[in-house]
């Protein structure tokens, strides 16, 4: 099968180690302090999203009342509706010169340097990171720290040929330089053209916000100004666009408040310097019409870059992953401003769904949610008869067992635990992250049961050990457990692959199969606990199913919280010193919450060791599909755990890891908390 | 300082309007310090000329924003006797750029300061003081203490009572907010001030007293 453009695109990435350390650096030096600016605004992001989410459901309305404010003000005001229009007034307009530039993702959304360029316009980047890719013919490796990649020695080369002198190595005298040789460009431009962070209907005033001044030396300097903007970038008022800056200021970059923020209602009076023109270019392409479908919170962003920090494929990808705008977020507004199919060459496929932009993201948006409709609108236009199989199977847990357990006695080798056999996995078309299929041991079932272990299609099909002990050590403890065998899978699976009809199905199945036991739900699976507890209520919003689901959720506890909350087991230091590391899965973490109980008893194991806050890379069909992307993300979670033991509490998060340390060489065990738990004795 | 709280003079301040400035200034000073600004609170025109002569050593041109900055302690002829030549915008409006341009000190009052983030706020008609406050390497803020409000939504309100009173429209044609110097750390992340704007800026802050005495 030949290599998708994606694929393709993993592949570049993966080999531009100078753009990865680049990368790598400016996230280590970020990301500290954005979670520290978030520690300080705790209402900042509520506030945010009230007014992103009153401003999209208002936005015709708003959209009038802006154009009108910013006319009255003297403003030349266009609304294109799509790229080309955009491109055409802006060559109106700039009919030549110099062209001095700020950051503007509605610039490249429009490719408006290329076109200028090619009219004889001679296009200047001003911000300084920005500049440098410009002389480097190269393109930003972090919004906030585009030119990260290079090193210092060719920094120095760069702008001593720039300068026309001789430079030291030295940051704070290449600054001079740089700030030296722009000054003329910036004096003598005869346009400047920037973005907008917000624009506010009342006022009609454009907001702005940076750090090096350059903006407001491209919008004082030349005689005309053109902003260009997204429709969605307007909010109702002055105070909303300026909480707009404070949370890009606050979670893009991890600062109070930038240290310029320009309000610009329009030209300058009669008399006075400034310029004589002020167009603001308004874009829809695409937006009105994704609105009125239904996909409003994706334009809830503000571009501050925040997610990417914390998203384990950019990470690993850089602005590879996304087009024009980067990152999960990217794909979906490619996906809304052009097509699917460019979303898919952007990675619409690649996200593992571990929720951490939505974590980081100001305005809270679900990007793992839009993207999984995006996914689900591709696959519902695909033919059935896969989708039917895979549900069969998915449905009824011995089923897949024995299925399971067919192909691995028909293909033997295959399923050794090396990584050149784990390799040809994939040719059966299963993913190289599966463990082999084993035979679930027979375990004593409980005659009157008060819980029900729902231990999830790859406890009952790998890791039957797992669900055998959480047996064992709720038994200990009083607690007559029920670990049925013929569980539906909790249908997140294909959820993630776009198949919601299945999922939903699955989710009902699921609920009328727990009904007919009491007690709590134990889950031993962090992914099935997430979607079990948070998404069925979501996934069958206005079904009849939902009050239902609702009651289950409130059944639903992860087996580490119950037996640490209620069996109040751990807590106490062993006596045993052997470090036990511990790896958080992102369902258990970010979904549920689940973060003290795994860590108090393995306190009482051994000696926990933290690792790093990373995602084992088995989230979504990534595994399946981009595998070598996937193991980039596995292996950055396993470059420095030291322990012999990884610990954790989910067997998605234990197949990827087991896989990344036999890729790696690393003779580490994988293990359940509570298989630990177990042979303690506690 | 014009405009902002202009029905108060200092000789009927209260108690405890007095309190409520010096608790102000106070944390005004962290602030801004903490934001790379160089500060001073003067309690008289002897004292707030004394610090604008310390920031003005060894600088050669001055360009002054159109308006009241630092008017009413005479910056501008102090400057000229400390041998500057100074630049007032408005003088001559088609070289101001130039003038901006080839300026080592600009000079320009505020209308408001956010004491929480120690944010700067400049609202203007002209467009001047975004060009003064933004192409000298150093730029020295005058303001006088009524223009504290305790965060940005207050200094915000100010602008916006400004805009209405002054010049009777829902919000005057430019405001800048400074919080510090300019700074870019795009060249290995490391932290560099100075990239397109002044890498000084030096806040006088005037109390009440400076009217009277």
């Amino acid at each position: 099968m030949p290599k998708s453009v994606f694929d393709r695109r993993i592949e570049a990435a993966l080999a531009d180690v100078a753009g990865a350390a680049g990368r790598q650096k400016a996230l280590s030096l970020i990301c500290p302090d954005i979670q520290a600016a978030r520690q300080r605004h705790p209402p900042l992001s509520e506030r945010l999203r009230r007014i992103k989410a009153e401003s999209m459901s208002r936005l015709p309305e708003l959209l009038d009342q802006a154009v009108t404010a910013l006319t009255v003000n003297g403003c030349r005001v266009f609304l294109a509706a799509d790229a080309g229009a955009a491109r055409d007034y802006i060559g109106g307009v700039v009919q030549g010169g110099v062209l001095v530039k700020s950051k503007t993702n509605v610039g490249k959304e429009i490719g408006v340097d290329g076109y200028l360029a090619a009219r004889g316009v001679t296009v200047v980047e001003t911000d300084l990171g920005d500049r440098l890719n410009q002389l480097d013919h190269g393109t930003a490796s972090h919004p906030l720290a585009p030119a990260i990649h290079l090193p210092l020695s060719r920094v120095r080369e760069l702008l001593a040929r720039e300068s026309g002198r001789d430079l030291p190595e030295d940051v704070a005298e290449l600054v001079r330089a740089a700030r030296e040789s722009l000054r003329p460009h910036l004096a003598g431009a005869d346009t400047g053209l920037t973005g907008a962070n917000a624009i506010a209907a009342d006022t009609g005033a454009v907001v702005l916000m940076e750090n090096e001044g350059n903006i407001r030396a491209v919008t004082s300097l030349p005689a005309v100004h053109i902003v260009v903007a997204g429709i969605t970038k307007i909010v109702p008022t002055l105070e909303d666009a300026v909480t707009v800056v404070e949370a890009a200021s606050v979670f893009g970059a991890g600062q109070d408040l930038g240290t310029y923020m320009s309000v610009i209602t329009g030209p300058a009076p009669e008399g006075h310097p400034g310029p004589r023109e002020v167009h603001v270019v308004l874009l829809d392409n695409g937006r009105l019409r994704a609105l009125a479908g239904g996909w409003g919170e994706a334009f809830y962003c503000i571009n501050c870059g925040g997610c990417l920090n914390f998203c384990p494929v950019y990470r690993v990808l850089g602005g590879r992953f996304g087009h024009r705008y980067i990152g999960g977020i990217g794909v979906v507004q490619t996906a809304l401003t052009e097509t699917v199919a460019a979303s898919t060459d952007a990675g619409l496929w690649a996200c593992l769904s571990c929720g951490r932009c939505t974590d980081a993201c100001p305005a809270q948006i679900d990007i793992p949610e839009l993207i999984g409709r995006l996914r689900a609108g591709i696959v519902q236009e695909r033919p059935s008869i896969g989708r039917r199989l895979v549900r069969g199977l998915l449905g009824d847990q011995a089923r897949l067992s024995r299925v399971l357990r067919v192909v691995r006695r028909l293909t033997g080798p295959l399923w050794e635990e090396r990584p050149a056999r784990r390799a040809l996995r994939p040719r059966l078309g299963v993913s190289r992250l599966l463990p082999a299929p084993r035979v679930r041991p027979a375990v004593p079932s409980a005659g009157r049961a008060h819980a029900v272990v729902y231990a999830g299609c790859l406890t009952g099909t790998c890791y039957p050990e797992v669900g055998a002990a959480a047996l064992r050590v709720l038994s200990r403890h009083g607690v007559a457990a029920k670990w049925p065998d013929r569980e539906p899978c909790c249908g997140l699976p294909l959820w993630n692959a776009g198949d919601r009809e299945g999922a939903c199905a699955l989710a009902r199945r699921n609920i009328s199969f727990l009904t007919a036991f009491d007690g709590p739900v134990l889950t031993l699976c962090a992914t099935c606990g997430d979607t079990l507890k948070n998404f069925y209520p979501r996934w069958l919003a206005g079904d009849p199913w939902q009050e239902q689901a609702r009651r289950l959720s409130g059944r639903v506890r992860d087996l580490t919280a119950f037996l640490a909350d209620d069996l109040t087991l751990g807590g106490i230091a062993g006596t045993d010193s052997w470090p036990v590391a511990y790896h958080d899965p992102c369902h258990l973490r970010l979904g549920l919450g689940v973060t003290v109980q795994p860590r108090r008893l393995l306190q009482a194991c051994g000696r926990m060791v933290e690792t790093a806050d990373r995602c084992c890379g088995f989230g979504g069909p990534a595994g399946w599909r981009h595998y070598p992307m996937a193991a980039a993300v596995g292996d950055e979670k396993l470059a420095r755990v030291g322990a012999k033991t990884l610990a954790t509490a989910c067997p998605g998060c234990m197949a990827a890891l087991t896989d990344g340390l036999d890729r790696l060489g690393r003779a580490v065990a994988v293990r359940h908390v509570v298989e630990l738990v177990d042979e303690a004795g506690l | 300082m014009k405009g902002v709280d202009d029905g108060m003079d200092a000789g009927g301040a209260s108690g405890r309007e007095v309190r409520v400035e010096n608790r102000l200034l106070t944390q005004a000073v962290a602030a801004l310090t903490a934001q790379g600004c160089r500060v001073s609170v003067a309690g008289s025109v002897g004292e707030a000329l004394a610090f604008v002569a310390r920031v003005a050593a060894g600088k050669r041109r001055a360009v002054l924003s159109r308006g009241e900055a630092g008017e009413e302690i005479g910056v501008a002829g102090f400057l000229a006797g400390q041998g500057l030549s100074v630049w007032r915008c408005g003088e001559t409006p088609g070289k101001t750029v130039q003038a901006c341009l080839e300026a080592d000190l600009g000079v320009t009052g505020a209308q408001a300061v956010a004491v929480e983030t120690g944010t700067i706020f400049l609202a203007e008609e002209g467009g001047e003081a975004r060009l003064v406050s933004n192409l000298p390497p150093t730029h020295l803020v005058v303001a006088g203490a009524e223009c504290l409000a305790p965060d940005l939504a207050g200094a915000l309100a100010m602008v916006r009572r400004l805009s209405r009173d002054v010049y009777g429209r829902p919000l005057v044609r430019y405001v800048s907010a400074i919080s510090g110097p300019s700074r870019t750390g795009d060249i290995g992340m490391q932290l560099v001030p100075g990239m397109h704007g002044p890498r000084e800026v030096a806040v006088l802050l005037l109390a009440r007293t400076c009217r009277t005495g």
